[in-house]
């Protein structure tokens, strides 16, 4: 099984929603890691595991951001689907995720709301038409 | 055989002699250093010119749009604005009109006296018999803001001794300037009074600090120094506000903690655009709100139940002023004050809320206050969702 620890392999002091606002934004946490540890468990067909516990405390903002971008990419049931997040320390981050970001983001995938991205990214996979697909999909906007 | 034309040859020639004599002319060094000097002279004079076309105060954020008329590059120019005095009692939250129209007043170009290049506020603070925590925290936030500005604040201490010591405790000193436009010595590091100044994005330093000032708060509530991951949660989300959407001139945040016995007062100012400015509010909500008369006391209210947008108006956003309300309900944040544009918002008390009427100055910016229990703490760690 597919893991990520958000506090060894990230940061233990998450940061805010965009990398224009902090560091270890929610923005850059899904660009760096979640987009392409999600794409490698939907391939092998396994799940992958985020382990949100051990961290000093997280901005809402950096949890939306994060797992918003992971549904507007891949859609609200290929996330469930191959997605478990764990957080024992805060369940309150999967209610939320689960009753608010969620829906949210699959209504903005639906209605074609681009994401939006405050520096250039390496590109990043996206469900397309029934297959994933590699691109730079947004750029900052000036 | 060559056809040569008398006049012709006489126009070369004289054509011939002319441009000799011009090269000796303007080959010589004496010519060189002349012409080397002029051309100096004339760069100079275009720099000058191409300086002057800016503003000298463009202050933008603040009312310092205003031209000088003068020429302020002229030796000696001086332009000396009277000295702006507190009000006696300089208390934000008790008196909030008075302080509003001082804290206009200090923020106006109109104000700002130069000389030569320096500009500066002067304001006297001896006449202050009473000041509260809120009001030093407004003042530092404004202090930077005027240095990020190139503007020094100078200013002079209270009359009353435990006002001034209060200012001398807060390290409010080490953001003035004396009369003789020189820093004051910086105040010994206090165990009652905290500052954390932020400017441009949230960098991990700037987040590690917050972690250790929630811990030491916990230790000093509780006994027991640990993280408090609410708190945290909370403290990133407003500080993120100031960075995102207040708009101040380099995304700046001052977050104050005063420890004192059973509780710890928490302080966040931004002196940006205020709440009421950045909201975005749909179409249909504008016309209701406009047809029923609503303050802007409601509009606040309002924008911490989640009915207008963000102004970024994506629909996933706008989480983090409900969960403010929602902590407060629930005791974490005990007796939170919101202040922004010209509306002072009591959580714990609805008839201290209210709308600053017209002819008074608009707060620029935003400042929370709340306090921190042990009971507070407790409640912080049973970490409820907050359903919106």
């Amino acid at each position: 099984m597919l893991t990520i620890n958000i506090k060894n392999d990230f940061s233990a002091y998450p940061g805010l929603r965009h990398c224009n606002l902090s560091d270890n934004s929610g923005e850059h946490f899904y660009h760096e890691l979640l987009n392409k540890k999600f794409k490698e468990a939907y391939e092998k067909n396994d799940r992958l595991t985020v382990i949100l516990d051990g961290t000093d405390g997280y901005a809402p903002s950096f949890i939306d951001e994060a797992f918003g971008n992971l549904i507007y990419d891949y859609s609200l049931d290929i996330v469930k689907k191959y997605l478990i997040i764990i957080s024992t320390e805060e369940p309150i981050w999967i209610q939320a995720l689960e009753k608010d970001t969620y829906p949210k983001w699959e209504e903005r995938r639906k209605g074609g709301m681009n994401p939006i991205v405050t520096m250039e990214h390496e590109p990043w996979f996206r469900f397309v038409n029934g297959s994933i697909e590699q691109n730079q999909w947004e750029k900052p906007r000036n | 055989m060559l056809n040569i034309n008398v006049k012709e040859l006489v126009i070369y020639h004289f054509f011939y002699v002319i441009l000799r004599s011009m090269k000796k002319l303007f080959a010589t060094i004496e010519y060189k250093r002349k012409n080397r000097r002029r051309l100096l002279a004339l760069v100079k004079k275009r720099q000058k010119e191409k300086r002057r076309k800016k503003p000298y105060l463009r202050l933008v954020g603040l009312n310092f749009h205003e031209p000088l008329d003068v020429d302020k590059k002229k030796e000696g120019y001086k332009r000396i604005r009277p000295m702006i005095s507190a009000p006696s009692n300089f208390q934000f939250i008790e008196n909030t009109e008075e302080c509003l129209r001082f804290f206009s007043e200090i923020r106006s170009s109109k104000n700002c006296s130069i000389i030569k290049t320096t500009k500066f506020i002067q304001i006297s603070l001896t006449e202050v018999e009473k000041i509260d925590y809120p009001t030093i925290n407004i003042l530092i936030a404004i202090s930077r803001e005027l240095s990020n500005r190139k503007v020094n604040l100078q200013g002079n201490f209270p009359n009353n001794v435990a006002c001034k010591n209060m200012m001398v405790e807060s390290g409010f000193l080490n953001y003035m300037y004396n009369d003789k436009n020189q820093r004051y010595a910086k105040a010994a590091k206090s165990d009652t009074f905290f500052f954390k100044k932020g400017q441009g994005a949230l960098s991990n330093d700037d987040n590690i600090n917050i972690s250790n000032v929630i811990k030491k708060t916990v230790k000093h509530l509780t006994g027991t120094e640990k993280p408090n991951t609410v708190i945290k949660s909370l403290l990133l989300e407003i500080c993120g506000n100031s960075i995102e959407h207040a708009n101040s001139k380099g995304k700046q945040w001052l977050l104050g903690v005063k420890y004192e016995k059973d509780k710890v007062i928490f302080s966040v100012t931004d002196v940006g655009l205020g709440i009421l400015e950045t909201l975005y509010k749909k179409f249909r909500i504008l016309l209701e709100d406009n047809l029923t008369f609503k303050s802007n006391l409601d509009v606040l209210n309002g924008a911490f139940n989640r009915k207008y947008g963000s102004s970024t108006q994506e629909p996933n956003r706008n989480k983090g002023l409900p969960s403010i309300k929602f902590n407060s309900e629930n005791k974490v944040l005990i007796n939170l004050i919101v202040v922004t544009n010209n509306v002072i918002l009591h959580f714990d008390n609805d008839i201290a809320s209210k709308t600053i009427s017209g002819n008074i100055p608009q707060f620029r910016g935003t400042m929370y206050q709340w306090e921190l229990t042990k009971q507070s703490i407790l409640k912080a760690e049973q970490n409820l969702y907050v359903d919106n």
